[in-house]
């Protein structure tokens, strides 16, 4: 602090005294602190934009396996467009055994016990139809790559966990077009869980996804794409997403498989992330920045997107059914059918989500001993006599693009 | 930094003297510090950057912010180059709200640091030591110009 002299008026001096600090230098001192304090948060703002990936979203290595899928023409480039399947809550639950050394390759498909969801999916539904999911891909790739594909579904009945046996031998014909913009389509097809576009879904446009259950027996899907029939579906969607964030059980496993960060990301390569719920690029951002959402707030998240873009955006609803949603083949047919519609719909600009809330609470209710009112609700919908609910999407024109979400190596799940 | 540099050497002196000096020199450059800090967190989000040619854009961007105000500071070129280092960046990567704060507080400080009437930080540093060897009861903690 400078000080001064100051002089009485007879000329005779006086002891030096403090002068009042100067406004301007206080009004300095105060912006120069200011601007330091705000450089400062910006430091730590930056270093957690670097460390989540808010620049560098779907890339990296928990994302090579979408660049690299159709790199290998042999039978493990079949395992790696597989992986890119849909599959429930992105636990991956595959694993692939591929013998290249037999007069033909063969690919084996096993379920991966340790990745089943226990309190949401109990009876292994989504787990089974994940597992279809993956077949599909996988035998789309063979034909791409010159394979006739012989998939052979539960090969040995002793062995549950065994589900498929694809056996691949050269010499297949040139793949049809319509499999061939299937199998293009794999690289590109999410998830979509931001809003939709009012425009409408024909009946043409339904027809043709419809036309995706040549070849699979025994599966089928229902649009449900009129007013009172999505009104109803929304209603009762709302009603289970309510009853699976008040059951904590299924609360607390939901949360397990959503990676927060990008650490979480990089270490596991699976579950749910940020970057999936189809969040406008600022909210994405925020959400990244900010500290992690607790479980109940990441519920109540869930439950605010259900209702005012899952729901409120779909163009249509679609579920696919079968007479026995317990039966294994039936389930594994149906996730082949599912990814042939996911597929046919990229192919066409068409976005789709899976929304299994319904058939999550019908299998606890199954397992619980509870009464089968949310299973009645859903039946009177479908009003398909004789035939029930597999798994449950929406479809629609989307607003913004979806994107990738992370996947384990090959070597990870291959045997 | 030659700033700072050339406030050490020409006080001399023994160590508090030298110290209280850096302090100075800190003092005097701190919105060059700050502009600089700015440049570094650029860069740091230009690596971690996609595509390309953001990376590129941010590399370049913080570049120039961490090194225009030690070297080229007060003149035409500084005030394009704090440009270049501020705005582009931050276009490209708009939604993540980090890089046009980044932005602002850089192009705030930086158009201080121009408008200032001598910005060289060697030669101001150095008239204010021969200052202080002048009139060493004045202590130097006004905190620059």
């Amino acid at each position: 602090m400078a000080l001064s002299v100051q002089h009485a008026p007879e000329g005779r001096a006086t002891a030096p005294v403090e002068p009042a600090p100067r406004r301007r230098t206080v009004l300095r001192g105060l912006g120069i602190g200011g601007v330091s304090v705000l450089v400062a948060g910006t430091g730590l703002a930056s270093y957690r934009a670097l460390d989540n990936g808010v620049l560098d979203s779907g890339a990296g290595a928990p994302y090579d396996a979408w660049d690299h899928w159709r790199s290998d023409p042999g039978p493990l480039g079949t395992v790696a467009a597989a992986i890119l399947a849909a599959n429930p809550h992105n636990t991956q639950p595959w694993v692939f055994r591929v013998d290249q050394h037999s007069p033909h390759a063969v690919v084996d498909l096993f379920s991966d016990p340790t990745r089943a969801l226990a309190t949401i999916d109990p009876l292994r539904r989504e787990h089974h139809v994940g597992l279809g999911c993956a077949l599909e891909n996988l035998v789309l790739a063979a034909g791409a790559r010159g394979y006739r594909a012989a998939v052979t579904l539960v090969p040995v009945g002793a062995d549950p966990a065994h589900v498929a046996r694809v056996v691949l031998s050269p010499g297949a014909p040139a793949a049809a077009p319509a499999e061939s913009s299937l199998y293009d389509a794999i690289g590109d097809r999410h998830s979509n869980r931001g809003p939709y576009r009012a425009a409408p879904m024909t009946a043409d446009l339904l027809t043709a996804l419809s036309a995706q259950t040549a070849g699979l027996p025994g599966v089928g899907v229902r649009w449900l794409a009129a007013a009172t029939e999505k009104s109803a579906m929304r209603s009762l969607i709302l009603d289970a997403t309510r009853a699976i964030v008040n059951d904590t059980s299924q609360s607390r496993q939901a949360f397990a498989w959503f990676r927060n960060d990008r650490d979480d990301i990089d270490r596991h390569r699976d579950g749910l992330t940020l970057d999936g719920q189809g969040l406008d690029p600022v909210t994405l951002t925020l959400g990244k920045l900010l500290p992690a959402s607790s479980r109940t707030a990441g519920d109540q998240f869930w439950l605010t997107q259900t209702e005012t873009v899952h729901t409120a955006t779909a163009a249509a609803y679609g579920v696919i059914t079968v007479a026995d949603p317990d039966d294994v083949v039936s389930r594994l047919d149906g996730g082949r059918l599912l990814q042939r519609i996911h597929l046919a719909a990229t192919a066409n600009g068409i976005a789709l989500q899976h929304l299994n809330q319904i058939t999550e609470r019908i299998d606890p209710d199954r397992t619980q001993g509870r009464p089968p009112t949310v299973a009645a609700r859903f039946s009177e919908i479908l009003d398909r006599p004789g035939r029930l609910p597999l798994v449950t999407f929406r479809v629609g024109f989307p607003r913004r693009a979806a994107r990738r979400s992370p996947r384990r190596s090959l070597r990870a799940v291959t045997a | 930094m030659s700033g700072i540099r050339q406030t050490r050497w020409t006080t001399g002196g023994g160590t508090p003297r030298r110290v209280h000096s850096w302090g100075h020199g800190v003092a005097r450059n701190w919105s060059r510090i700050l502009l600089s800090v700015l440049g570094v967190c650029e860069l740091l989000l230009a690596v971690g950057a996609r595509p390309v040619l953001t990376t590129v854009v941010g590399i370049v961007g913080g570049l120039a912010l961490a090194g225009v105000p030690w070297v080229l500071s007060h003149s035409r070129v500084g005030a394009v180059l704090l440009l270049i280092g501020a705005v582009p960046f931050a276009v490209l990567t708009w939604w993540t709200l980090v890089t046009p704060l980044l932005a602002v507080l850089a192009l705030g400080i930086g158009i201080a640091l121009l408008r200032r009437p001598s910005t060289n930080a060697a030669v101001s540093d150095a008239a204010a030591s021969a200052a202080r060897s002048a009139r060493p009861t004045r202590a130097a903690g006004a905190g620059g110009r």
